[in-house]
């Protein structure tokens, strides 16, 4: 075979396999299947309420309501409004005073508007035994979505009953589940 | 946040190798083989590059998986093919792309036999480890790792846009050696590292504790170095019409030595053992970039404990004393934006080769190559080793060619290559020379061709010079 023709057919084997090379078997357009749902796991609230804490030391009379507000916009971030789709708080109250405590959680925007509330009360005990009481609130979709202004959570404690002794203690425990879905 | 996940697994899958150029290297018919050792055998008198024409270079690749593991068309959902994925690719595990475009190549040979040779050309050069770690937490949460620890240090990468001058020499030294050096001149257009990152994030249970859990992060000590960014940012807020041509000009500007300038040498060698072995070496880009001009590092240091709320904080009512955990976590991590010049050294790399050659030409009217009067073997057999020197270990790369010459007109070579992204990697470089015009055409991974999506990388480089 003449030099100069074997030559020309292997340079032009070379550029057909750089030029004639092709991506195959895939399909780019699954990306718009993709769901992530990464579930993340977080502290929330936690507290100790003792005798003191809700009785006023000056009247030595029980304080209607013990109050607390706390900055928390996650809620009204962008990330949040599109890709939250449930939140679950958990709740551990360990009460050892033999009285009902309510607390309330308010969910407000910048000019205190209340958003959303719930309640939820950590059953009496006593000092030798301590009642655990755990409850889940859930935020399902449509719920995170009245909340997109919120920016901060009025937390409330109220004696609810009106008979038992006050001595002992209620601690307070809590996570946030967030569910998180990523789709476009 | 979904595209950049897809982005980042995209670019850690895609097909898009180091730089290692293993058909070129020690291929002395092609003048751009003295930018890989300037020490190489030169046998033509002088070469000229068609400017911007003469080095074309892309060469790219992922050390874990393709773009096939992810994307393939099999029925199977992409969260599956995903989730194996994230599965087989470890923190070492990396992408990059190195792409090159010769400007100006030209060489001549001295009175004394010196061989000059210089240039300008551009490079991109991005490396990119798997941040195994964070797309765990991305992709899954933190819920089913409770005690697990997520190291910052898996976020690794560095990315630099330059162009470099280069003016080498190359000279027989004796009858068996001949030695090559090139001094460098780097003007840095663009870079951004975050490397040596430090710190861990964990979630623990905490029965002892205040709450349920705690989530610590210690001992964090996270950096971006950038330089070239941040007025390229002002531009941008500026929101000025003729944005892109700024940008442009910014780029010619620092192109042209108007950067953050470095210097760098490559040396090289050609040793003939006997008439038909030899043995080369080279180190190129052994040299560091000073950053000393439009530099901006963002840095984020310290260690923090969160545990939720505590509430409540007063009996008062009073709203005005709110606690918010993003303040505390601001004043326990400091983040801080500061402007000290720092050096990097360029990713250094070292070649080296032993070849027989044999089959000498027979012809009494030699048609040897250019002329030299040299008679050539027109077969030659090898091995080669490329390694380059990277933020977290040096990539490696063995090889084994055969490089074939049919005419003065026409020559070959294929290799065979183990590297960190294939086993099965074979290469194809030819090179013609018709009437004082050379053109060269390599490629790597031809195998995968036929499907790039499975290859795990690829490379080509082309170009045309004018020889004499």
């Amino acid at each position: 075979m003449n030099k100069n023709a074997f030559s020309l057919k292997v340079l032009l084997v070379l550029i057909a396999v750089v030029t004639l090379s092709c991506v195959k078997d895939v399909d780019f357009d699954q990306t718009e299947n993709l769901v992530l749902t990464p579930i993340f796991e977080a502290d929330f609230v936690y507290s100790k309420v003792n005798t003191e804490d809700l009785i006023d030391v000056d009247t030595d009379i029980i304080v209607p309501v013990v109050r607390d507000t706390i900055s928390f916009d996650v809620f009204s971030t962008d990330f949040a409004i599109d890709n939250l789709e449930q939140l679950e708080l958990f709740f551990k109250f360990e009460n050892s005073m033999e009285r009902d405590i309510e607390f309330t959680f308010i969910f407000t925007d910048d000019a205190y508007t209340p958003l959303h509330s719930f309640s939820r009360v950590a059953i009496k005990g006593t000092n030798q035994i301590p009642v655990i009481t755990e409850t889940t609130e859930i935020f399902d979709k449509p719920t995170l979505n009245n909340l997109t202004t919120s920016s901060k959570i009025i937390s409330e404690i109220r004696v609810i009953d009106t008979t038992g002794s006050l001595q002992g203690e209620i601690e307070v425990q809590s996570t946030a589940t967030y569910f998180v879905r990523y789709q476009s | 946040m979904k595209k950049i996940f897809c982005l980042v697994f995209a670019l850690a899958t895609g097909m898009l190798c180091a730089q290692n150029k293993e058909q070129l290297y020690d291929f002395t018919d092609v003048p751009q083989s003295l930018l890989l050792n300037p020490g190489a055998e030169v046998n033509f008198k002088s070469h000229v590059g068609v400017p911007f024409l003469s080095h074309i270079h892309v060469n790219a690749g992922s050390s874990g998986a393709s773009a096939y593991d992810v994307f393939a068309n099999d029925g199977r959902s992409i969260n599956e093919k995903i989730e194996e994925t994230l599965t087989q690719l470890g923190s070492r595990d990396y992408f990059t792309v190195n792409q090159q475009l010769e400007i100006l190549n030209f060489g001549w040979r001295s009175k004394n036999d010196v061989y000059y040779s210089g240039g300008i050309y551009e490079e991109l050069d991005v490396i990119a480890y798997f941040p195994k770690d964070f797309a765990v937490l991305a992709y899954e949460g933190n819920r089913d790792f409770v005690g697990e620890t997520f190291r910052l240090s898996t976020i690794s990468a560095t990315a630099e846009l330059m162009s470099v001058f280069h003016f080498g020499y190359n000279k027989q030294v004796n009858s068996r050696l001949r030695f090559g050096g090139r001094l460098k001149l780097y003007s840095s257009i663009f870079n951004a590292r975050s490397v040596r990152n430090r710190g861990t994030f964990t979630t623990i249970e905490s029965p002892n504790g205040n709450n349920i859990y705690q989530h610590i992060i210690r001992g964090a000590d996270v950096r971006l170095q950038t330089a070239g960014y941040a007025s390229l940012r002002d531009i941008e807020s500026e929101d000025n019409a003729d944005g892109a041509k700024q940008v442009l000009n910014k780029f010619l500007n620092r192109a042209l030595l108007g950067g953050n300038l470095g210097i760098g040498v490559d040396l090289g060698f050609t040793y003939d053992i006997e008439d038909q072995w030899k043995v080369t070496g080279s180190v190129t880009d052994l040299g560091m970039i000073f950053y000393t001009k439009d530099v901006e590092t963002y840095k984020a240091i310290g260690d923090y404990t969160f545990e939720g709320l505590n509430l409540p904080i007063d009996f008062s009512g009073d709203q005005s004393e709110e606690q918010d955990v993003l303040d505390d976590l601001e004043e326990a991590v400091s983040y801080d934006t500061i402007h000290d010049s720092y050096s990097a050294f360029r990713p250094m790399k070292l070649n080296g080769s032993v070849r027989y050659s044999f089959n000498r030409y027979r012809s009494a009217s030699c048609d040897c190559y250019l002329d030299s009067g040299k008679i050539p073997y027109m077969d030659g057999v090898g091995a080669q080793v490329f390694m380059q020197f990277r933020p977290r270990q040096p990539q490696l790369a063995l090889s084994l060619f055969y490089d074939k010459r049919f005419s003065k007109y026409f020559r070959t070579k294929i290799n065979y290559t183990i590297d960190d992204y294939s086993y099965s990697n074979i290469g194809f470089m030819l090179s013609t020379y018709v009437s004082k015009i050379n053109f060269y055409l390599a490629a790597n991974n031809v195998l995968e061709y036929q499907n790039l999506a499975k290859a795990r990388g690829a490379s080509v480089q082309l170009g045309f010079n004018i020889i004499m």
